[in-house]
């Protein structure tokens, strides 16, 4: 039995929480198991608006259950997010269990913040499980948390992860990535103001930049623009770029090129 | 996804929003009537039982001015969006083919020749 965490950073954005929870299932006869996917319907944290105060707990059983002949299996978790959240909540796993534990909660951390676990199968899963909570911080030292939904969604195996490929530019600066694989769909307003943490830094959930091609006849500043996001699908994105001054871009060739990076 | 992961393109050029109304207008307007005189000379010689000749090397010529685009040299954004549409003329691009050819050939998709086409 092997428990496994993805490298999955910046599901959340900058005052979110994500717990990555990865479990793979060994039979006796090597065979690898599977997660009951009539989860959502049988949860047991289904609605349960949960009160905890400084240093209380929290368990939740985890829901799912497994083939006859199970050798082993162990549940665990590990944080791939650094919000502030991670400064007061706490989380352990064992077997069939999560625990969640409340720490001291400072003046400044109060707030409204969304705790996401997300809990996959490693290996043969077809779906994994995002387990949404809102945690609202009051007062100091106290904090309410509150499950908001979950949803089930394929998993994108991290060996072979899809690639973005931008498409075309348009004459109208409307461009179009392409996926290599299907992706799971975001929020446009994510991608477009979102941010990450990743090793205490924060930066974009998409980086766009135009880069002039000669600086001489066409200095960066006369390539300023802001962008968002039109769309955003499983098999593409739309990112429409209004450039300042349009007739400036790709005057000479070379021509001028755009840079995407996708840090989300 | 990678983390980080960086993809890049060249931009063509652009244009603003009313500096292209007059290049659109031009493309639609030559289209539509290259469209119709191609297919009137089509019927009339058909019927007249005359030849296609005068209307082939016409369509060659043409296409030869649009693919300048293929050219490496910066084209103005305007004049791209005016050859986009002669270009649906001159490469018998009326009835769209595109996805028939994906399902019978199978057809890998490469990159562009040029970003300007």
């Amino acid at each position: 039995m092997t428990v496994e965490f993805p490298d999955y950073p910046g599901l959340a954005l900058s005052r979110e929480f994500a717990v990555v929870v990865s479990v793979k299932e060994v039979l006796h006869n090597g065979e690898l198991g599977y997660w009951n996917d009539s989860y959502g319907a049988n949860s047991k944290i289904q609605d349960q608006l949960i009160n905890l105060g400084c240093g209380a707990e929290w368990k939740w059983e985890v829901p799912y259950t497994l083939n006859d002949g199970l050798e082993e299996h162990t549940v665990s978790i590990s944080t791939v997010r650094r919000g502030l959240a991670y400064k007061f909540l706490y989380y352990e796993a064992s077997t069939h269990e999560f625990l969640v534990r409340a720490g001291k909660v400072n003046q400044e951390q109060n707030g409204n913040y969304k705790v996401e676990f997300v809990l996959e199968d490693s290996q043969l899963g077809e779906l994994k499980y995002n387990i949404f909570f809102a945690v609202n911080c009051t007062v100091a030292g106290n904090f309410t948390s509150k499950f908001v939904g979950v949803e089930m969604v394929p998993i994108l195996h991290q060996a072979d992860p899809p690639l973005p490929l931008i498409k075309s530019v348009s004459q109208f600066g409307v461009v179009l990535v392409e996926f290599t694989k299907t992706m799971l769909p975001g929020n446009v307003t994510n991608v477009t103001n979102g941010t990450v943490w990743i090793n205490e830094t924060e930066y974009p959930a998409l980086g766009v930049q135009v880069l002039s091609s000669d600086l001489d006849l066409t200095p960066q500043e006369a390539l300023e623009f802001t962008w968002e996001c039109l769309n955003f699908t499983k098999d593409y994105m739309i990112i429409q770029l209004y450039f300042k001054t349009p007739n400036e871009v790709s005057i000479t060739v070379p021509l001028d090129t755009i840079h995407l990076t996708f840090w989300d | 996804m990678p983390l980080a992961y960086n993809c890049t393109r060249e931009i063509s050029s652009q244009v603003s929003a009313a500096q292209s109304i007059l290049p659109k207008v031009l493309g639609i307007t030559l289209a539509l009537a290259a469209g119709g005189a191609v297919l009137s000379y089509v019927v009339i010689n058909i019927i007249l039982q005359g030849s296609l000749q005068q209307l082939f090397q016409s369509i060659k010529k043409l296409q030869i001015v649009v693919h300048m685009s293929l050219v490496n040299v910066s084209m103005p954004g305007n004049a791209s969006i005016f050859f986009s549409y002669l270009l649906q003329i001159v490469a018998f691009d009326v009835i769209p083919t595109d996805n028939a050819y994906d399902a019978v050939f199978g057809f890998e998709e490469s990159q562009p020749v040029s970003t300007n086409f």
